[in-house]
């Protein structure tokens, strides 16, 4: 919650009235848009593993999982110009 | 250390700076030594790999690993003209057109980093190769040639040439085109991963109580969503396993697995949709992932071994056969009965037929379990599986290569066994009592609820079904036993499936075969010499013998180490009887007794050194280190039997060790199968130990079938274990150690049925929360998983410091 009490003993009387309807305003919308964000993120989250759980269907059908030894071997190796 | 294997690292830590290593291959320049700039060479072929590898700036081969290179000392040359022919390009390849010819090659040769690293620039070598590819764990070689440039039958012998011969045998001729890879598998366990997750974290709110009406329903139908795919794919195993399991009137254990998925998911579906509550959801995704999990770990693959083999891995692809009076090579599915075919010296008999011309050698022990060669002479029937030891002979084809005495073994029932893929006799067997112990403790709970209430009844009920749901019990066969493989396979002890543990438990007969058993195999055979030879003889004799390749000479040229070695003049081989030449003025002869004239009273090899007779030089198979051991112990715990395709010249030795009736002698193959079966008869469970093809039918007919064999890489008949042949000393402690982890597996049950008791206790009452199984399940998989995998390695160490290497 945002506090405005702390603010307000500072300020001017006037403001005060203007922050209080402030104040009510996000309380009562809070909880709305809390929900809101939450479901966007929510949908976000899965789009995102979604797209992970492609990747991973990717690398298997592309047979990276096929042989998990050789690759670890053949990186190491030093390029070399093909051209003699 | 105590660890005794890989084989593979012997070949590279050599030092390459040893004087008398070869620089190509590292071994020891003991009968031939060529000398090129400040390298030395073990044999010609070395030093023209190295010649060709220097010339197309493929040093590198030699940077990254000392001596990489696989000696070409031993190896005889194959003849590839039939890959010549397009029938047979046809059946090798995986695919060609006019440009492109993609072929894949089993090369057992590869054992190191350079190994890849030359194979995947044979481009340098030859333009026509356009890719090559290597799998290390298999062994294999992917390469894409193009033909207009490079025939196969060349890139073969370019092979060849350089260290790696494909390993082409008959078998090759059926394989599959584009072998399919199923990887199904890993989808199923990404899918199972993937839902449990996301489950999980919309089920968060609901662990920390933060009830909110509209985050629960969406979240319920977004993880009903979720759940569809684990359920319908991943878990679709385990719908058939227990499907096929009720319609055989049984009830195995993925019975009540099914059953508490079923359950939870219809549970949670009702409370998600009547607005009750969250549901299992998590729990359901996270069982099936676990049990995945489980199996994947329980899969050990040795890529490079097969446990499957006949006879069709044994023979070559290919022979020489004349027609129309000229000779051609022709490929073995081809041959017909009547065809005449030429076997030279080392070459292999592939079907039963008459010898035509030359004299017959024939070496049996892989076959039949005779331990020397049969001679015969012209007419007499020869044997499939024979290998020609001598000169060329040509033979006529009475019986077709399936149809012949040995391979007629392969049409017994005993191969038709099939394995089911993740089966346990252990669960099975307490699957039988466990899902009607369930039943009955579900019924009793609806029935004490009902009339109280029938919610709570309801709800008790289902909530019995679930926690009963024997997610741990599963777990801990794969988990213990499977790490048990594992440990075992990197000694040199290949297990073919968890189940064959189980089956080893069970085992309380034991049949030993002979030759190739017992005594040690191929390639590991003594000579016994007679005692007093002059150094200048043992020089005279070792000159002569490292001029031929039969196997005793062989033998006779390694056998003084020390000794040197001088020219030879006139050398002349006479195939199948011996060698002759001059040694400095002196005419000298090696073979047999008749060769050289002489009258001897012993069989074996001579030396004619001018009129001195040396000999007689006997190759000895010898027992096994360790045999005496494993014999006194076994007679008292098990039930021994020995099988030998030999005579029984060894009766008197063996009787110390089996009854006196326990030895039987001159069996064929088919009279092994025959006596396993009869053993079984009794209600036996025999334990098999063989090596050869003649072991096959009592191989696969026996409970467990066990391989000895000199190099796990050769030829080894189908069978559930394979043992590198210096692991033969450390039997015990194996079979001892399988025993230990089957305790395991009784152990991590009773921990599982104390994880299931606590359950059942909240279920009972009616207590049952979604918060409460999702934190009973997995962490009762957890644990049984994390004992059987500390277990086992425990007991693994327990054994270890008793293992010799």
């Amino acid at each position: 919650m945002i506090n405005v009490t702390t603010v307000s003993d500072k300020c001017h009387p006037d403001q005060n009235a203007h922050l209080a309807t402030l104040q009510s305003y996000f309380e009562k919308n809070l909880k709305e848009r809390l929900m809101n964000i939450i479901f966007f993120l929510i949908v976000l989250s899965l789009l995102v593993a979604l797209g992970f759980l492609a990747a991973f269907f990717w690398a298997v059908r592309s047979g990276q999982y096929d042989d998990d030894y050789t690759p670890s071997v053949r990186m190491l190796f030093d390029d070399e110009s093909k051209t003699e | 250390m105590a660890i005794l294997l890989d084989h593979t690292a012997g070949n590279t830590t050599q030092d390459t700076h040893d004087s008398q290593g070869c620089y190509h291959c590292g071994e020891p320049c003991e009968e031939e030594l060529i000398q090129l700039g400040d390298k030395n060479f073990c044999c010609v072929g070395c030093k023209t790999v190295y010649e060709l590898l220097s010339e197309n700036q493929l040093d590198t081969f030699y940077r990254l690993e000392s001596t990489p290179g696989n000696t070409l000392r031993t190896r005889a040359r194959e003849d590839y003209a039939w890959l010549d022919e397009p029938a047979a390009i046809a059946k090798i390849c995986d695919y060609q057109d006019d440009k492109h010819l993609k072929v894949t090659f089993h090369l057992p040769q590869i054992h190191c980093t350079s190994c890849i690293w030359l194979l995947e620039h044979l481009y340098r070598l030859d333009e026509g190769v356009l890719k090559s590819q290597v799998n290390f764990l298999s062994q294999e070689a992917y390469i894409q040639i193009d033909p207009q440039k490079i025939s196969l039958r060349a890139l073969v012998e370019l092979l060849s040439r350089i260290g790696y011969e494909p390993r082409l045998q008959m078998d090759k001729l059926n394989s599959e085109k584009e072998p399919v890879v199923d990887r199904t598998f890993a989808y199923q366990l990404g899918i199972a991963g993937f839902a449990f997750g996301n489950i999980m974290l919309l089920s968060f709110p609901e662990y920390f109580g933060l009830t909110d009406l509209a985050f629960q329903r969406w979240f319920g139908y977004l993880n009903i969503l979720l759940v569809l795919p684990v359920l319908l794919f991943s878990a679709k195993s385990y719908w058939q396993s227990a499907w096929q399991s009720l319609r055989q009137r049984q009830l195995n254990i993925d019975v009540p697995i099914t059953l508490g998925i079923a359950v939870l998911f219809f549970r949670s579906v009702f409370e998600i949709i009547s607005e009750l509550g969250p549901g299992y959801l998590d729990s359901l995704a996270g069982l099936v992932f676990f049990l995945l999990i489980g199996r994947w770990f329980q899969q050990r693959t040795y890529h490079h071994l097969s446990f499957e083999r006949n006879y069709q891995s044994y023979f070559p692809i290919a022979v020489m056969r004349r027609l129309a009076g000229k000779w051609s090579s022709i490929t073995l599915d081809q041959l017909t009965i009547g065809d005449e075919i030429k076997i030279t010296n080392n070459g292999l008999l592939p079907a039963d037929g008459e010898l035509l011309s030359g004299e017959a050698r024939m070496d049996y022990s892989f076959v039949t379990g005779e331990a020397d060669p049969v001679r015969s002479q012209v007419g007499a029937q020869l044997f499939a599986g024979g290998r020609q030891t001598g000169g060329e002979i040509t033979v006529r084809l009475v019986k077709a290569v399936s149809q012949s005495y040995l391979t007629q073994l392969w049409n017994d029932e005993a191969f038709q066994k099939t394995y089911i893929p993740g089966s346990s006799q252990l669960l099975e067997k307490i699957g039988k009592y466990f899902t009607p112990t369930v039943l009955l403790i579900a019924l009793a709970t609806i029935g004490y609820w009902w009339p109280v209430d029938h919610r709570i009844a309801l709800h008790a009920f289902t909530a019995v079904l679930i926690i009963a749901c024997p997610c741990a019990l599963a777990l801990s066969v794969p988990f213990t036993l499977g790490n048990a493989l594992r440990l075992l396979g990197k000694n040199q002890v290949y297990i073919k499936n968890t189940s064959v543990l189980e089956s080893l438990y069970d085992v309380d007969t034991i049949v030993f075969d002979k030759t190739g058993t017992l005594t040690s195999g191929a390639g590991k055979e003594q000579l016994s010499a007679p005692g007093a030879i002059s150094e200048r003889n043992k020089t005279i004799i070792k000159s002569l013998a490292s001029q031929s390749s039969h196997p005793v000479s062989r033998l006779l040229a390694a056998f003084w180490p020390s000794a040197q070695r001088i020219g030879v003049t006139d050398f002349q081989e006479v195939a199948g009887s011996g060698v002759k030449a001059r040694v400095e003025g002196v005419f000298v002869a090696l073979g047999s007794a008749s060769f050289l004239g002489v009258t001897a009273k012993e069989t074996g090899t001579w030396a004619k050194i001018g009129e001195e007779i040396i000999g007689p030089f006997v190759i000895k198979h010898q027992y096994r280190p360790g045999v005496e051991e494993i014999l006194n112990d076994w007679s008292e715990k098990y039930d021994l039997y020995l099988l030998s395709g030999d005579n029984d010249a060894s009766r008197k030795q063996l009787e110390a060790f089996f009854p006196e009736d326990h030895l039987h002698f001159e069996q064929s193959p088919h009279n092994k199968l025959a006596f396993i079966k009869s053993l079984q008869a009794q209600g036996k469970k025999v334990l098999m130990i063989g090596d050869g093809l003649n072991d096959s039918g009592a191989l696969q007919q026996s409970e467990v079938g066990l391989v000895v064999t000199e190099d796990v890489n050769n030829f080894t008949p189908a069978c559930d274990v394979i043992l590198g042949s210096n692991q033969f000393v450390n039997l015990r402690g194996i079979m001892h150690y399988g025993q230990r982890t089957i305790h395991l597996v009784y152990g991590a049950f009773v921990l599982a049925f104390i994880y299931n008791v606590i359950g059942l206790s909240f279920a009972v009452q009616g207590l049952l929360s979604p918060l409460i199984a999702a934190i009973l399940m997995p962490l009762s998989s957890i644990t049984i998983a994390v004992v059987g995998v500390l277990g086992s390695n425990f007991l693994f160490a327990k054994i270890k410091h008793k293992l010799r290497g």
